[in-house]
């Protein structure tokens, strides 16, 4: 008798699992979160309007109706008939259109600094955790020496700094075009979005590079990377198809999190007048600009507020459904 | 010896723990029935998941979220613990019945001394003061052989090799001496060396202290060596239980059977090992019937219908010796085709 | 009966390993200084011969999956020589390592462990196949789907993922995995010790098949004396770094010498509850492989101990014809 049907003889095994993939397993597990799920649609929501907002605008962000000021919601436009959905600013430019549009801007800049930020972390910390030694040493120290100035005022130093001095920081034309028609804003605001997002990201890296480097330090103990190296692996395929893979649960949660870290930071740095700068409407400016009717016209500050708080928040529970999803601790 | 006139230390009555998960409910002990006599080593085994330290676990009440004894009775000295409330059942623990894990470095507190874990024990049950314990705790851990006991005591758990842990663990768990002694794999961390030394330990107490043992293992040699009476266990439930040398020299199921056979013997090889196919079943969707049924060749071999239909009960087989096995027993619609041929032979 | 048929028939050398040495440094302190060394192998010697299996057994501690990872050069040998097909694997450059990591591989303990658990198995099975640049992906998918045939699985779990499995059924996935290499030598590092007992059976034969089948040369290292006596040729019983014994399965069981294999035989449970052995218990503890006793490393639990023990190291020396031992006792 051949060992072919040995073996198969001894395997009438009744196989009782289910067939998923991982994936599906997590889209499961996900689904189950419900204020996660509630926050999903929300976000999708706010991304839709921020998406489709030159069809949905019916007034030019720097329009201005003068004499229109304070207008309240669902004012309409003598002249013309068009109808001020959330009524007018301080000096007369329409709320909503600048609102959807300002949610572009804040939004774009809060995409790209976690799609920066987090693949320096993960490449930064995968290296340090995978080849260690003194290269780990000085990488880490550095991130640590980062992660206790206080990231604030040095935000406001380096943003002022660069916001001022226009050619400090040359900007590639190729970046500023198309971060331009994303945003749908002209070089120059753009070269500002564009530093924001690099003084956002360059303090963004330190924290993911930390996880990184922890997860790929417990990856490294797998036995299935010495099975890797056995068969001959290099550790550039080693990081690529079994660290990275195996990483990125936490890291997709960082991420989410993240991305809500980085919509109140942008406002805050927009607050504090370091950010982009009105004409172009961000969440932040709009809400500055407006802080100092809070007590007789309070729905000026709340209305750009509230997206803010909304994002925040919806970014957080996704996080949170992402993690109860794709932790392994259960039976991943 | 099972001895039948005497008394049992502990009867278990159709004692079902089940654990609510996410997946479903795992019935991880389904009606098990036993009887622990005192002063006997009896031992409990078979693979992971089978409920074997379930069962234990039980005995202690110690089962937690999300598990749940949800039906059965577990008679001790009189008493049904599972009734008890939890002060009671203080009284009990660590005291009348103790219990050592597979583990021993992480069932000791990282953060105190040897002699004051052993101390508390005593000032628990005992209420022996500090100085007494400590001399208790020497006295204690010379008594299981733990080289240099005085210097020893002041050592913390991870100070300890596994081997010394272990006897650590002994020497708490006999430390109020308890009518029983629950071993959960007492050995399965250690080397083999260590091993026997802790085996030796457990015979030594068990004739020092007269106390009842429930040794768990998944290791037949350990069984074999150390145990009067067996009962094999599979997915939840009881299966074969006999005096050991019966067990091992006639063993009826065809779980035991096979589970003998499959092991390889020091000193006898065999070019091929028996093997039982398939793997243990998932406790949340148990098979219908017989839960051996899938992975059954005798089933097969006398070409059963019943069991895959219904779930054979734990009957007694020969006196002292229990089986749970459709080959042995009859029904309305069915002949046992093995018990049929031992009727006849008898009478003869 | 002339003398030479009384000797048994040998097989030609595949590996053959000479005084390997693996020190692992402990550091501390904050510059991060040596402040001891780990003697986890010392001054090793043995030979495996073609188509054979070498059992090698010891108790936690005592170097033997170190030697076991040293010899696929998972871990870097300290000194010594490696000596495999004839080349010396201590020397060669990476690029050659990875062409005779072909030959060589290896069957790990952990069967959850080992498999990349975000890797649908089929992958898995021929990891090592897209590593080496071998085929295309169809190809390799075809050979997966032969390779998981081979060791008793479907071909509909080629897309499964490593969770969906049981542990039984992932060890033969990852015996799948290190054969589609198609090697020559493979080493087992207990492969079955983290398995249920009706499970073990079923690995440990489908290796003895796929080892007739292939002819397939083992080192298969392991605790259990009695697996290791059912599945090898030779045994070799290692203890603190150090080989103690060498001989074949038979004559380890009939005649040991070495104190150490014999305690050993003693301290297996058999499952047989009429047997009752005369017992040799050693006392105390391993001791640590950081501060190992001087001379015989067994000297301290040895309960034939002498003067000259602890002075010493006793060589391997062969005392009968194929069976070495490494005591002061035997002549």
């Amino acid at each position: 008798m051949s060992a072919n049907m040995k073996v198969a003889e001894l395997t009438g095994e009744e196989i009782t699992i289910q067939e998923r993939t991982p994936f599906q397993i997590v889209m499961m597990r996900f689904r189950k979160h419900r204020l996660a799920m509630a926050a999903l649609v929300v976000i999708t929501l706010i991304f839709m309007l921020t998406l489709f907002a030159p069809y949905l605008a019916n007034f030019e962000v720097t329009e201005i109706s003068v004499g229109d000021y304070f207008l309240p919601f669902g004012a309409v436009d003598e002249d013309t008939g068009r109808v001020h959905y959330l009524g007018t600013d301080n000096i007369g430019r329409d709320y909503f259109s600048r609102l959807i549009f300002a949610g572009r801007v804040s939004l774009t800049v809060a995409l790209i600094s976690v799609l920066i930020s987090e693949t320096t972390g993960v490449i930064i910390g995968a290296i340090s955790g995978y080849y260690g030694g003194a290269l780990d040493n000085v990488l880490m120290r550095f991130v640590e020496f980062m992660l206790t100035i206080p990231s604030l005022p040095l935000l406001l130093i380096i943003s002022s700094m660069l916001l001022a001095n226009e050619d400090l920081i040359p900007i590639p034309a190729i970046v500023l075009n198309t971060f331009g028609k994303i945003m749908l804003l002209n070089p120059r605001d753009t070269r500002s979005a564009v530093l924001i997002i690099m003084v956002l990201a360059g303090f963004g890296w330190l924290g993911s590079a930390q996880l990184m480097r922890g997860m790929v330090l417990q990856i490294k103990q797998q036995t299935f990377v010495e099975a890797a190296r056995s068969l001959g692996a290099s550790n550039t395929w080693i990081i690529f198809k079994h660290m990275i893979p195996n990483a990125m649960a936490p890291i997709i949660v960082s991420a989410s999190l993240g991305l809500a870290g980085y919509v109140v930071a942008e406002a805050a740095l927009a607050f504090l007048g370091f950010g982009i700068q009105d004409p172009v409407p961000t969440w932040g400016n709009m809400l500055s600009a407006t802080q100092t009717f809070m007590m007789d016209k309070p729905w000026l500050p709340l209305v750009p507020g509230l997206p803010i708080f909304i994002c925040s928040l919806s970014f957080n529970y996704i996080g949170d459904g992402l993690r109860d999803a794709l932790d392994p601790r259960l039976k991943m | 010896m099972a001895d039948n006139n005497k008394k049992p230390l502990l009867e278990i009555r159709n004692l079902k723990t089940y654990f609510y998960t996410e997946d479903g409910v795992v019935k991880a002990v389904d009606g098990v029935d036993l009887e622990v006599y005192p002063g006997e080593v009896l031992g409990l085994v078979g693979e992971s998941g089978c409920g074997k330290s379930v069962t234990s676990l039980a005995i202690m009440r110690l089962i937690s979220k999300p598990g749940k004894i949800v039906d059965g009775e577990i008679i001790f000295d009189g008493r049904d613990l599972v009734k008890l409330g939890e002060p009671e059942l203080m009284k009990i623990r660590g005291n009348r019945i103790s219990m050592i894990f597979q583990q021993p470095q992480s069932a000791l507190n990282p953060v105190f001394r040897v002699a004051d874990q052993i101390g508390e024990v005593l000032e628990v049950h005992q209420s022996l003061g500090k100085r007494a314990g400590d001399a208790r705790a020497i006295e204690l851990l010379k008594l299981v052989g733990m080289p240099d006991a005085e210097s020893r005591a002041k050592s913390f758990p991870h100070e300890l090799s596994g081997g010394q842990a272990q006897r650590v663990m002994i020497a708490m768990g006999l430390a109020c001496v308890p009518d029983m002694l629950i071993a959960d794999e007492p050995t399965t961390a250690l080397d083999v060396t260590i091993q026997a030394q802790i085996l030796n330990l457990i015979r030594d107490m068990r004739e020092k202290f007269g106390s009842s043992v429930i040794l768990i293992t998944h290791d037949l040699g350990v069984i074999a060596e150390m145990a009067e009476r067996v009962a094999v266990m599979y997915a939840g439930e009881i299966v074969e239980q006999a005096d050991v040398i019966p067990l091992f020299q006639k063993p009826i199921h065809p779980y035991t059977k096979g589970l003998i056979g499959s092991i390889p013997v020091l000193g006898r090889v065999r070019d091929q090992l028996d093997v039982i196919p398939g793997s243990v079943p998932n406790l949340v969707n148990l098979p219908p019937g017989c839960r051996f049924a899938p992975r059954c060749q005798a089933r097969k071999e006398y070409n059963l219908s019943i069991c895959t239909e219904k779930r054979p009960a734990l009957h007694d087989f020969e006196p002292g010796h229990k089986v749970r096995c459709w080959l042995y027993q009859d029904d309305e619609q069915h002949v046992a085709p093995l018990k049929a041929k031992k009727t006849a032979k008898e009478k003869k | 009966m002339n003398t030479l048929s009384q000797k048994p028939e040998r097989k030609p050398d595949l590996l053959v390993i000479k005084d390997l040495v693996k020190y692992f440094p402990i550091r501390g302190g904050l510059f991060k200084r040596t402040k001891a060394m780990v003697k986890a192998v010392d001054e090793v010697s043995f030979t495996i011969r073609e188509g054979e299996t070498l059992g090698l057994v010891g108790e936690s501690g005592c170097g033997k999956t170190t030697l076991g990872r040293c010899i696929l050069r998972l871990v870097e040998p300290t000194s010594g020589s490696i000596n495999f097909m004839g080349q010396e694997l201590t020397e060669l450059r990476p690029r050659a390592m990875k062409e005779l990591r072909r030959e060589m591989q290896i069957i790990f303990q952990d069967p959850i462990a080992s498999l990349d658990p975000r890797m649908p198995i089929g992958n898995s099975v021929v990891e090592g196949l897209a590593i080496q640049n071998i085929g295309t992906s169809k190809e390799r998918f075809e050979i997966a789907i032969n390779m998981l045939r081979k060791v008793g699985l479907e071909d509909y779990h080629a897309r499964r993922y490593p969770h969906e499995f049981s542990g039984g059924q992932r060890q033969r996935i990852g015996i799948a995995r290190a054969l589609t290499l198609q090697p020559k030598f493979l080493v087992c590092d207990e492969p079955v010790s983290a398995l249920d007992v009706s499970i073990q059976s079923q690995v440990l034969n489908i290796l003895k098949e796929l080892q007739r089948e292939l002819g397939l040369t083992y080192l298969f290292i392991a605790h259990n004396l009695s697996v290791v006596e059912h599945i090898s040729d030779r045994v070799a019983v290692m203890y603190l770094g150090k080989i103690v014994e060498v001989t074949s399965r038979k004559e380890l069981y009939l005649n040991p010498l070495h104190p150490y294999t014999k305690a050993l035989l003693a301290a297996i449970p058999i499952p047989d509850p009429t047997i009752k052995r005369e017992r040799l218990v050693l006392k105390g503890d391993v001791p640590s492989p950081v501060n190992p006793p001087s001379g015989c490393r067994f000297h301290t639990r040895c309960p034939f101990v002498f003067d000259h023990c602890s002075q010493e190291t006793p060589p391997l020396r062969e005392v009968h014809p194929d069976h070495w031992a490494a005591c002061w006792l035997v002549e």
